[in-house]
């Protein structure tokens, strides 16, 4: 039995440690500190060292360090500089108090900028220059001052071009992640609104928020996800993509796991919902968590309009996925294995339109479709007029022809172009993906076992979806039972008058159920007494 | 990692018991019951689920004495564990056995209604691994399926029924009460084992998340089924008629096909129908599959399922295909169920019952003499 305990048993691996901060020690000799920073950043010439003295006998060396284009020059130079270099030579200090107490003075009296830190050791300091902030080195001292400048020229805010909206804000995130987390903060003025920050990729030092609401979301699900971003090695975060495929559940499952959005406005309304954002720098996408499958079916537009019209649209949107997934398989299981099933008169015409065509359904199915993908691709590369046109030439001109050459039918055309139109209805772009994908093995199915061959691939989805999680959350909630509640499932179909709609969901085992006024501070009162198990 | 820790709540055992009870064994019983006791079927169904439900509760609370443990784990407390292994072997045989009997019948019907050129080796097969694949993913898998299917399947089967009221005559009911009373008594068998399945509890029960007011979830599970089974009895009768359903081999089946709704786009729903049926076998095989595979793990004392799922896959693929024709799978299913499972499903869980009982006693005299 031994043998079968070890043979089964999963191996843990044992989590390192993170070691103690190393560096090196800043030394109160003013020139070894300089040549140290100068050795590392050796061949960096977009660095810039400005020496000089200070006092009324210019006897202090000082210096500043920063990257050239990083920083707000006009902030070092008219609040640093000038104060340290012409106003401390006006005064005529007492020397002992001014040896003493220069790096205080330093500290707390001359520089006017908002904010301002202390380095402990070269590479902490080092670190802050990388990352747009100016450092000034005081002669016999061992302490590096770091002055908050960083200014960079940043896009303007525009509209999401993945997520527009007919009703609602108009402002997308930018590539700055301190803007992003402000437009966030703007629509939450919640002390309770925490954010954290962190620093990913050994090389490019990314930095990464963690926002969440601290009374509504769920404590062991913010922990998880520190957890996991922490256990994030890699050298370089490029977009939060990267940090996406890190911490999602199952990265062999076609389906997203994680939520990415560049609206401001649906973040917050996440984040009042007890679900948990990752700002991360340098990427306008921001990504929620946890995520199910109905989260990737509504839009943050779902909630401004009135709640008639959105239940509508939402149902319609249940549709087109189930379209988008199998409208192409049907037809093939239906011409290829089961015509009996449609009326006779429909029957004969859907024969009569496939008279002439060469190829068995299937493969005149996958030929279109794979041509409608590749439309795709090439269109969404080329923007603008070249686009429009790369459409007009693949949707008019190659179907027409297709048809007329009896390539293809008629049908498969109309089939196509709903599937394809279908698919654009789901409002998340690699949840639609995944579907896409979906649909061509599911075409693969239906072709060699009719509907029989549709209901397996339908029961190997299913079984799946319902395996996957996301931050221990069921993929497939509100549709499976763990803590939900009637209301989340009635949400799934449809909107709510906002006025009836006060409950929070409840998939993100939120803390703080309740969106109306009075019974939030009586919960608040009671603490968090409600942990769920999953 | 949060989640994952093999947990499903009560109201999923429900879903999974219906779906397992509610398998195959609803495609023959209008005929088999008319064929025996006539328009008295009825009867025979009633006394059938309060004999389960009897069952159903001495089976619960005799999961709620060990918590968290399954019937080989508690079995080895109760009768030793020679003696409790040897009992969990034959447990295998009978899932294995079972599903292997479901999916020979499931494919004889998808063969007959759905792809008469398709080979059944090719139907055991795939749905055989598709059913692998979900039993891979462990019990929570298990009971969301079963939770999504069931309403899949009901609401479309209320829909038709509704459709067929008109063509329903409900004097082919009557008469009542003609059959004589030892008649009944020997068709109970048959509808007692249509409710093979719930013997799942006493492995199930022991991955549900804080238990409460089991026993009275899980009779209404086999009191919903019994509703199914009379809603099927009733209807398949008035809509047929005494002598047609005893020469039907599928009567419930035969029902479905025969509706035929009005200004609808499909000409025939049976090409629907037997998408749910799919359905229905998918989430009444899977957890039977994966009561064989938690056995043999537990048996062997393994940590991880997974390894288990497809060694067992040829077994159920070759006893599926022993029988030659389906007659000689309903006969010998009959043979299998009569003398073996009568054993498993009724002997084991009532003896377990009895002698943890006398266990209990004993050990509260110790404790209050000592």
């Amino acid at each position: 039995m031994g043998l079968f305990k070890r043979f089964f048993k999963k191996d843990k691996k044992k989590k390192k440690e993170d070691k103690g901060k190393k560096g090196i020690k800043i030394s109160s000799n003013y020139n070894k500190n300089i040549n140290q920073i100068k050795n590392i950043l050796k061949d960096c010439e977009d660095v810039i060292y400005r020496e000089f003295t200070v006092g009324s006998e210019q006897n202090y060396n000082f210096a500043i360090i920063y990257i050239d284009g990083l920083i707000d020059k006009k902030l070092i130079s008219d609040y640093v500089l000038e104060s340290l270099m012409h106003q401390a030579r006006e005064l005529e200090p007492n020397p002992k108090i001014f040896k003493n107490k220069l790096y205080e003075l330093c500290k707390k009296g001359n520089i006017a900028a908002t904010e301002i830190k202390e380095a402990q050791t070269i590479d902490e300091a080092i670190d802050y220059i990388l990352a747009g902030e100016t450092i000034l080195i005081l002669e016999n001292y061992p302490k590096i001052l770091v002055i908050s400048s960083r200014g960079w020229p940043v896009r303007g805010l525009q509209e999401p071009q993945t997520e527009t909206v007919i009703r609602g804000p108009r402002d997308g995130f930018v590539e700055t992640g301190k803007y992003n987390t402000t437009l966030i903060r703007r629509r939450i003025r919640d002390p309770k609104l925490k954010l954290k920050y962190m620093k990913l990729g050994v090389r490019s030092k990314t930095d990464v928020a963690i926002m969440y609401i601290e009374d509504i979301a769920n404590k062991e699900m913010v922990e998880e996800v520190k957890r996991r971003l922490k256990d994030i090695k890699i050298d370089s975060v490029i977009e939060s993509g990267y940090i996406e495929q890190y911490i999602q559940d199952n990265y062999y499952s076609p389906f997203p796991q994680v939520e990415t959005t560049e609206r401001p406005d649906a973040v917050a309304a996440s984040l009042y919902e007890g679900r948990i954002a990752i700002v991360t720098d340098n990427t306008p996408f921001v990504l929620l968590v946890p995520a199910t499958l109905t989260t990737f079916l509504q839009s943050s537009e779902d909630y401004y309009e009135r709640w008639i019209i959105t239940s509508l649209i939402r149902l319609l949107r249940y549709v087109a996925a189930l379209i988008a997934l199998l409208l192409p398989s049907l037809y093939i299981a239906i011409t290829s294995y089961h015509p009996g099933m449609l009326p006779t008169e429909l029957a004969l015409y859907v024969a009569a339109t496939r008279d002439g065509v060469p190829f068995p359904a299937f493969i005149e199915a996958f030929i279109m479709e794979a041509t409608i993908e590749l439309l795709r691709e090439a269109g969404m590369r080329l923007s603008g007029p070249i686009g429009t046109t790369i459409g007009i030439v693949g949707g008019l001109v190659i179907g027409q022809a297709a048809v007329e050459a009896g390539i293809v039918s008629p049908l498969m055309i109309i089939i196509v172009a709903v599937t394809t139109i279908s698919s654009f209805a789901i409002p998340n772009y690699s949840f639609a993906t995944s579907f896409r994908i979906v649909r061509f093995a599911i075409m693969l199915s239906s072709a060699i076992l009719g509907l029989y061959g549709i209901m397996l691939g339908l029961l190997l989805l299913g079984s799946h979806l319902v395996n996957l999680k996301s931050f221990g959350v069921p993929y497939l909630t509100p549709f499976v039972s763990t803590g939900i509640t009637w209301m989340d499932l009635k949400d799934a179909f449809v909107t709510y008058p906002i006025p009836k709609a006060n409950k929070r969901p409840k998939f993100t085992n939120v803390v703080d159920e309740t969106r109306t006024d009075e019974e939030n501070t009586i919960k608040a009162e009671r603490g968090d007494e409600d942990d769920r198990g999953q | 990692m949060i989640g994952g820790n093999d947990k499903i709540s009560n109201s999923q055992i429900v879903f999974i018991l219906i779906t397992t009870i509610v398998g195959v064994g609803i495609l023959s019983l209008p005929s088999a019951l008319v064929e025996r006791v006539g328009s008295d079927g009825w009867i025979s169904i009633i006394i059938g689920s309060i004999l389960v439900s009897i069952l159903v509760a001495i089976a619960t609370i005799l999961t709620s004495y060990y918590p968290g443990k399954t019937v080989i784990e508690f079995g080895r407390e109760i009768v030793s564990t020679p003696v409790s292994d040897i009992i969990s072997f034959l447990f295998i045989v009978y899932f294995v056995v079972i599903s292997a009997f479901t999916v020979r019948i499931f494919a004889e019907v998808v063969k007959m209604f759905l792809l008469d050129k398709t080979p059944t080796e090719v139907i055991i097969m795939t749905m055989l691994f598709t059913v692998a694949y979900i039993v891979r993913g462990g019990i929570e898998g298990i009971g969301r399926m079963a939770e999504i299917i069931l309403p899949v399947v009901i609401l479309p089967l209320l829909l038709l029924f509704i459709a067929i009221i008109p063509d329903l005559d409900f004097t082919n009911l009557l008469p009542v009460f003609r059959t004589s009373f030892t008649d009944i008594v020997k068709t109970i068998p048959l509808t007692f084992f249509s409710f093979m399945g719930y013997e799942l509890i006493l492995f199930f029960m022991a991955y549900v998340d804080k238990p409460k007011n089991s026993t009275a979830k899980n009779i209404a599970a086999i009191v919903i089924v019994t509703l199914i089974y009379l809603i099927f009895f009733t209807v398949t009768l008035a809509r047929f008629g005494q002598n047609e359903v005893r020469d039907l081999l599928w009567p419930s089946l035969s029902l479905v096909r025969s509706v035929d709704l009005p200004g609808f786009f499909i000409e025939n729903v049976e090409a629907v129908v037997m998408g749910l049926w799919v359905l229905n076998v998918f989430a009444s095989l899977s957890p039977v599959y994966y009561g064989a595979v938690l056995t043999l793990t537990k048996l062997l004392r393994a940590n991880e399922h997974k390894y288990f799922v497809l060694p067992l896959l040829p077994f159920i693929y070759i006893l599926s295909l022993v029988p030659d024709n389906l007659a000689s799978v309903y006969t010998m299913m009959d043979m299998f169920i009569y003398y073996y499972t009568t054993i498993i499903l009724i002997g084991v869980p009532i003896l377990y019952f009895i002698i943890s009982l006398f266990k209990k006693a004993n050990k509260k005299g110790v404790g209050s003499n000592g």
